[in-house]
């Protein structure tokens, strides 16, 4: 973990969830909460202006929603990391967020502690799914026989909420590894 | 058989030329008296129809269906697609778009069948633009992409152009403004290149719009609207010239510079004006009043306000006239002039109530010119055979008093037609007004439940969410650890309850990954309950609205639904089958079945037979006793 202090920005088109969580994540020292807005278009202008480390996204937003933001922000300000939260539990719209390039995915049924956890991760450029969200997929992929021995080993591990490294540990294998078994695993 | 077109044309010219003061028809007049050849013909009525259709719609759409089957008639393929495209685009321009595509896919399909690229082409564009006027963009993109390779095959120039701008002109509506800007430019490249100056100042509009939302790029913005605005001017479009300067203005707006922001405004206007554009002209003055009111002038501001009030009530635009109340009454209450400025308020409301049943009656309307459009069509079809008959009988004369004697056959045959129309539609009527009523509830009920569920679901879902992440936030000690564990536990059971809700309302993956997600999930659903199997075949190709995949998941769901109630089944089999044009939909059980004309239809039955009705499709239930019950259900798949 990095002891810089990271510095966060949010979009929710919900305004009173938007300045909620702002204030709930203000209250963590590490943290640098630049502000929030509440459409994608607004984010853009904000991160032209800003150095943003992690910016944390509402998935299905009007307007621009969360998947277009997070591909302009990927394309262009590749060192902002991205973090979607939503509502949903769908596998299929869980890995269409993985796919446009973002680095976690949080359903909104999560604790602050779980939060502040995905944030470092993603800051130290691991990508990171809450437990509940790598159930789903576990769940979806489990009849599909399209994942390898060791990619399911790996999941189930990642159910059990280990990190990158205590999987490497746990199988062996070098955490660059790891990583990449976790890119393959969401289509 | 040339004859009667011959007649049929000048019958409408007529009709045309009582109300049009250009006199064009003269020269097809003398076309007539001479022994010119039908082609010659069917180009005038072409020309005619493509001329005439934006000031007479009706009357062009007679002219072009009459010259689309003599085309046919002397087996003229290009020109048939031609005149397809034409009825098309009057369709397309009075908004009936569903009669719209039916004509751009047969043209489409003449290209297809004649290997004929042009045509092809033409077509994917026109079907293309069709879904961005209805605002469906990612079928307008798909249709688009489609004629790139035929343009590029065909080298033509032109045409390639004109789609990269179409598709550029569709991502700035889906807020991809990088891929925007990608094809923007390649559009604009090749428009120089073959120096079509109408293009190039369109696209350079069009850039400046993306630019012109970024403070940044603002520099960029004004490059192209000063370059749009010079190619304009040369090209003496006064129209475009003052769009622009309205464009200009606003990006001065943006930088607070008033003063410029005010003066080419006003240039704006003073052209609105002389183009007699009066609704152009409201929207000046609207913007010069806003730009008053940036400089704290608020007199000025009213002054201008009243004036855009006095010409939208001249030409009774309601959109304008509320947008002026609001400005009034707002600069009104800054001047402190409270009295006034509720007075304002007030008739904003009212005007704000009006135009929301406006709205509603237009949907209404709408309904009912999609069933008398279809009406008129079939119509069409039997005029068209009638007129086969009749042609047998001119070409044995052709003297002047034969063509006398069958103009006045015609009329009557006309009298005849409206007379029989008139009756039928009265038979018709009380029948179709029920079940119209019926269906638009139904779609009514439908719209608000879409609505209903993602209030709940974007609404509460998060207020819920942040109760749970600040309760576990708190500092934890002996005394209240149950309870935050309690208050965590109940913002999450809420959030489930939420989604089950919000998803029995509207199922969230119809909206984002179509029917066949939608099913399997729900015959997961079905599975996990243990009380029945079921299984789903699915082979459906074409693309359908989500409109008509609601409606075919809840017929799927209701028979579901009815199954596990009262079937006492142990297997279901959904299947989903599309043969040409026709969507066919089987649910079966091996349950103990029922005797069809026995059972009182009640809510359940009593919805699929709305939704059928609404889908225009054909129902039949097979049942056995003891040996299960079969829903077999027909849908056209283009009438929807």
């Amino acid at each position: 973990m990095s002891k810089k202090t990271i510095s966060i920005y949010l979009v929710d088109d919900h305004k009173i969830f938007a300045k909620g969580l702002a204030s709930l994540l203000s209250s963590e020292s590490e943290f640098n909460v630049l502000g929030f807005a509440y459409d994608g278009k607004s984010v853009l202008k904000f991160l032209s202006e800003n150095e943003v480390d992690v910016l944390i996204t509402d998935v299905q937003m009007s307007g621009m929603n969360g998947l277009e933001l997070t591909k302009i922000v990927k394309d262009e300000f590749p060192h902002t990391k991205v973090i979607g939260l939503s509502m949903l539990d769908k596998p299929e719209i869980i890995s269409e967020l993985i796919n446009s390039g973002a680095d976690g995915y949080l359903l909104k049924d999560i604790e602050k502690k779980e939060l502040v956890n995905a944030i470092y991760e993603v800051f130290d450029g691991k990508i990171f799914y809450s437990s509940t969200i790598a159930k789903t997929l576990l769940k979806s992929l489990e009849n599909k026989d399209l994942l390898t021995r060791r990619e399911k080993e790996i999941i189930k591990l990642i159910v059990a909420e280990y990190t990158n490294a205590m999987i490497a540990d746990e199988l062996f294998i070098s955490e660059h590894t790891v990583e990449s078994h976790r890119k393959n695993i969401l289509p | 058989m040339r004859n009667f077109f011959l007649i049929f044309t000048i019958f409408f010219i007529e009709i045309l030329s009582s109300f049009s003061q250009q006199n064009r028809n003269d020269s097809l007049k003398s076309l007539i008296k001479q022994d010119v050849p039908d082609t010659v013909i069917l180009k005038q009525m072409m020309d005619i129809a493509w001329n005439s259709f934006r000031t007479y719609p009706e009357q062009s759409l007679e002219i072009i269906i009459n010259a689309h089957s003599l085309a046919k008639k002397l087996d003229l393929y290009i020109d048939e697609a031609k005149c397809e495209n034409i009825i098309g685009i009057i369709y397309s321009t009075t908004g009936q778009y569903d009669s719209a595509s039916f004509y751009y896919s047969k043209s489409l399909a003449i290209g297809l069948e004649h290997n004929d690229d042009v045509i092809v082409a033409k077509g994917y564009n026109n079907i293309g633009l069709n879904y961005y006027y209805q605002g469906i963009y990612n079928k307008a993109q798909e249709n688009y992409f489609k004629t790139l390779p035929l343009y590029e095959k065909t080298s033509d120039s032109l045409g390639l152009a004109n789609t990269y701008a179409n598709i550029g002109n569709t991502y700035v509506l889906m807020n991809s403004f990088g891929d925007a800007l990608n094809y923007l430019k390649n559009a604009l490249k090749i428009f120089e290149k073959i120096n079509y100056p109408w293009g190039i100042a369109n696209t350079l509009n069009s850039m400046g719009s993306i630019y012109s939302d970024t403070d940044s790029l603002r520099n960029l913005a004004f490059d192209c609207y000063n370059k749009s605005l010079k190619i304009k001017t040369t090209l003496n479009d006064r129209f475009g010239i003052s769009n622009t300067l309205n464009q200009l203005a606003m990006l001065y707006g943006q930088e607070k510079n008033y003063e410029k922001e005010l003066e080419f405004y006003q240039k704006a206007l003073k052209i609105k004006k002389e183009i007699d554009d009066k609704s152009g002209m409201t929207k000046a003055l609207l913007n010069i009043g806003k730009t008053y009111n940036s400089l704290k002038k608020y007199n000025d501001a009213l002054n201008y306000y009243f004036d855009a009030l006095k010409i939208s009530q001249e030409i009774g635009n309601y959109y304008d006239k509320q947008q002026a109340f609001s400005a009034i009454a707002n600069t009104y209450s800054k001047i402190k002039n409270f009295e006034k400025a509720y007075e304002f308020k007030q008739l904003y409301s009212i005007i704000s109530d009006s135009i929301m049943n406006v709205e509603k009656s237009k949907q209404i309307i709408e309904m009912q010119t999609k069933y008398e459009t279809e009406k008129k069509q079939k119509e069409n079809e039997i005029l068209a055979q009638e007129n086969q008959i009749k042609n047998l009988e001119i070409s044995y004369q052709k003297n002047q008093r034969t063509v006398i004697f069958i103009v006045f056959a015609f009329i009557l045959f006309g009298g005849f037609l409206i007379f029989n129309r008139i009756r039928l539609k009265q038979e018709n009527k009380i029948l179709t007004e029920k079940k119209l009523r019926a269906s638009s509830v139904f779609q009514a009920q439908e719209k608000e439940k879409v609505h209903l569920s993602k209030e709940l679901h974007d609404g509460l879902g998060p207020l819920l969410s942040l109760i749970k992440l600040n309760a576990s936030s708190l500092d934890v000690n002996d005394k209240n650890e149950k309870m935050i564990h309690e208050i965590k536990e109940l913002a999450s059971e809420g959030m489930k309850e939420v989604r089950n809700i919000s998803h029995a309302l509207m199922p969230s993956l119809l909206e984002k990954k179509g029917l066949e997600s939608a099913l399997n999930e729900f015959i997961e659903q079905i599975n996990q309950t243990d009380s029945i199997k079921a299984e789903l075949s699915f082979s459906l190709t074409s693309k359908l609205s989500q409109e008509f995949e609601l409606n075919i998941y809840r017929i799927i769901q209701e028979t579901i639904n009815n199954i596990l109630k009262h079937a006492e089944a142990t297997i279901a089999i959904i299947k989903l089958l599309e043969t040409t044009k026709q969507l066919e939909l089987t649910v079966s059980d091996n349950g103990k079945g029922f005797k069809v004309d026995e059972v009182s239809a009640g809510n359940g039955l009593n919805n699929i037979y709305s939704r059928v009705d609404f889908l225009k499709a054909k129902l039949k239930i097979h049942s056995e006793s003891k040996k299960g019950t079969t829903f077999n259900i027909i849908v056209p798949i283009n009438e929807v």
